[in-house]
């Protein structure tokens, strides 16, 4: 995975905090996250393997609407709009990314370029 | 336009009805006792739905080169607003102006041994209408900047009808009736809102339009019925295809769906109908929404009481429900879905209307762009009570200033979008319509 904001933990590794010394700490599945913030989503294009799901976290002080495909006009990518309507401070994600190609989703409360980004799925 | 309507209905009365300009106007006026079938019988309302004979005719009859023209309309100017609204088609809005309108020129004369009729309904919405349509939460339909619209009205299209209509003697009593045209409203649903009594106050459209009248403005049509004084039995070929978002054109398509109505006048104030249709790619423009043929049956009552020398209690009691089988993003939607609504106004000398709106039904949430749950229909209901106060007409046009508050009410899942589960709404207007015909 390229692109994805550094704080997200890798898949398969061992977290060692995550249990008692001297036992195998459990192997946390990697959720890759977008963050919506009032300047727009963060990243805006990275990559996840086929059958994974995205995390939207909504850290703007408004409500976003996530969408699959760049626009109203040209919905695509429907596993993205299982995100919906996401109020401040919600998260929801995405049905797992089923098909390898490149997912663009969009705000559909909101238009502005910023809110719109692409998920690609190899 | 206004200007020109006007002076149109400032002339002096002569005749309503059939016979020549020389008749006395009191005389042609006793609707009851003409022989001869009326050139508009006041049962007439929308396409050719009808309405309780007992009804009042608005707006005027004048005889123009061998023709009995008659003119009626209505335009609001409005304010509305609606806090709480987060995700509507064509941006988040709470406030909005703008002008619904619309004005009707029918002319019937006889010809062949039957009565012929040109019939046009113009608006000019598509220009006093900002963006995607008025705001008004949970109305849904139709389709503006390539997105389907939901919680706003769309502007009606500039020609909402431009048809012809021919009528004659069958047998006794019976007649044929023809209404074709390249704008017009096939035999289904009840008399669309613009000319439903119990609506004709009320600027804001209803909830359920898309389970009971949304066809009334169809783009190719052909009705053949059959009638006599009680009952009315007709069917349509039509283009059941939405208006694209372009609302000055005539969106012509095949004539590939069907409608049936069966009308029944028990007595003057009541006017019974059921109807059905098989909708085809009614809402093509759109690549999620159905492909697959809509099927639509409605059924309505609508009781007009005379309350007063120059009063009317007018109600509508309406059910429709569509069946479709749509793709939406979760997978596949193969339900009914069911609209019931219920309206009412009282007008007192012509002075005072009072109105009121229930609307109850099941909305699959895609079509409010719930995406999440998109497989799902949610029960929502509107409630709405409005006052207009009427002025003094003036040339054949009334002026009036009204206003009414709604609550719309969703379930829990739509609440985030409309910041709670009671979304209120406010419209104050000024309106201008034709004036009662004078008898």
């Amino acid at each position: 995975m390229h692109g994805v904001r550094s704080h997200l933990p890798i898949r398969g590794k061992r977290l060692d905090h995550c249990g008692p010394v001297g036992a195998l700490a459990p192997v946390v599945p990697v959720v890759p996250t977008v963050t919506i913030l009032p300047s727009g989503v963060s990243p805006r294009e990275f990559t996840v393997a086929v059958g994974d799901r995205v995390t939207f976290i909504n850290n703007d002080v408004q409500p976003h609407d996530i969408a699959g495909g760049p626009d109203p006009a040209t919905p695509d990518c429907r596993e993205i709009d299982a995100v919906g309507f996401l109020l401040p401070g919600q998260s929801r994600q995405t049905a797992p990314m089923a098909t390898a190609r490149a997912c663009d989703y969009h705000d559909h409360g909101n238009h502005t370029p910023v809110f719109n980004g692409r998920i690609i799925v190899r | 336009m206004l200007a020109a309507f006007g002076a149109v209905l400032s002339q002096p009365v002569i005749v309503l009805g059939q016979e020549p300009p020389t008749t006395p106007a009191t005389e042609v006026h006793e609707h009851i006792a003409v022989t001869a079938p009326l050139l508009v019988p006041t049962r007439d309302t929308s396409g050719t739905a009808w309405q309780p004979s007992a009804t009042p005719m608005y707006g005027t009859h004048r005889p123009w080169r061998g023709w009995d023209a008659r003119l009626s309309g209505a335009l609001f100017v409005e304010g509305l607003y609606e806090p709480g609204d987060r995700h509507r088609t064509g941006g988040a809005s709470n406030r909005q102006g703008g002008s619904i309108n619309w004005g009707m020129a029918m002319l019937r004369r006889r010809l062949g041994g039957g009565r012929l009729g040109v019939r046009t309904m113009l608006s000019v919405e598509p220009w006093t209408v900002p963006g995607c349509g008025a705001i008004n939460f949970l109305a849904v339909g139709e389709v503006c900047d390539g997105d389907t619209v939901h919680d706003r009205q769309e502007p009606h299209d500039l020609f909402m009808e431009l048809a012809l209509d021919y009528d004659r003697a069958l047998s006794g009593a019976w007649r044929w009736q023809v209404y074709a045209g390249v704008a017009g409203e096939p035999a289904l649903g009840p008399p669309a809102y613009l000319h439903r009594r119990s609506a004709m106050a009320n600027p804001i459209r209803s909830v359920t339009h898309h389970w009971l009248d949304s066809t009334h403005v169809t783009f190719g049509l052909v009705t053949g019925g059959v009638y006599n004084q009680r009952w009315k039995a007709e069917m349509s070929v039509f283009n059941g295809r939405e208006p694209d978002q372009s609302r000055v054109d005539v969106d012509l398509g095949a004539l590939d769906s069907v409608a049936a109505r069966l009308s029944f006048l028990p007595t003057d104030r009541l006017a019974l109908q059921v109807s059905a249709a098989r909708l085809h790619d009614a809402t093509t423009n759109f690549p999620f929404r159905s492909q697959e043929p809509v099927t639509r049956v409605t059924v309505s009552a609508l009781y007009h009481v005379p309350v007063g020398p120059r009063g009317i209690w007018a109600t509508t009691l309406a059910y429709g429900a569509n069946h479709a089988r749509e793709i939406v993003s979760a997978g596949v939607l193969d339900a009914t879905t069911v609209g019931a609504l219920l309206e009412s106004s009282v007008t007192l000398s012509d002075r005072h209307t009072v109105f009121g709106r229930g609307e109850v039904g099941g909305m699959p949430a895609h079509h409010l762009h719930a995406h999440e749950y998109s497989t799902s229909v949610f029960a929502v209901g509107k409630v709405q009570v409005g006052y207009v106060r009427h002025l003094r007409a003036t040339r054949g046009l009334v002026p009036g200033i009204g206003g009414s508050v709604s609550m719309s009410l969703l379930s829990r899942e739509l609440a985030p979008r409309y910041s709670g589960r009671a979304a209120p709404s406010v419209a104050v207007f000024f309106a201008l319509q034709a004036a009662r015909h004078q008898m």
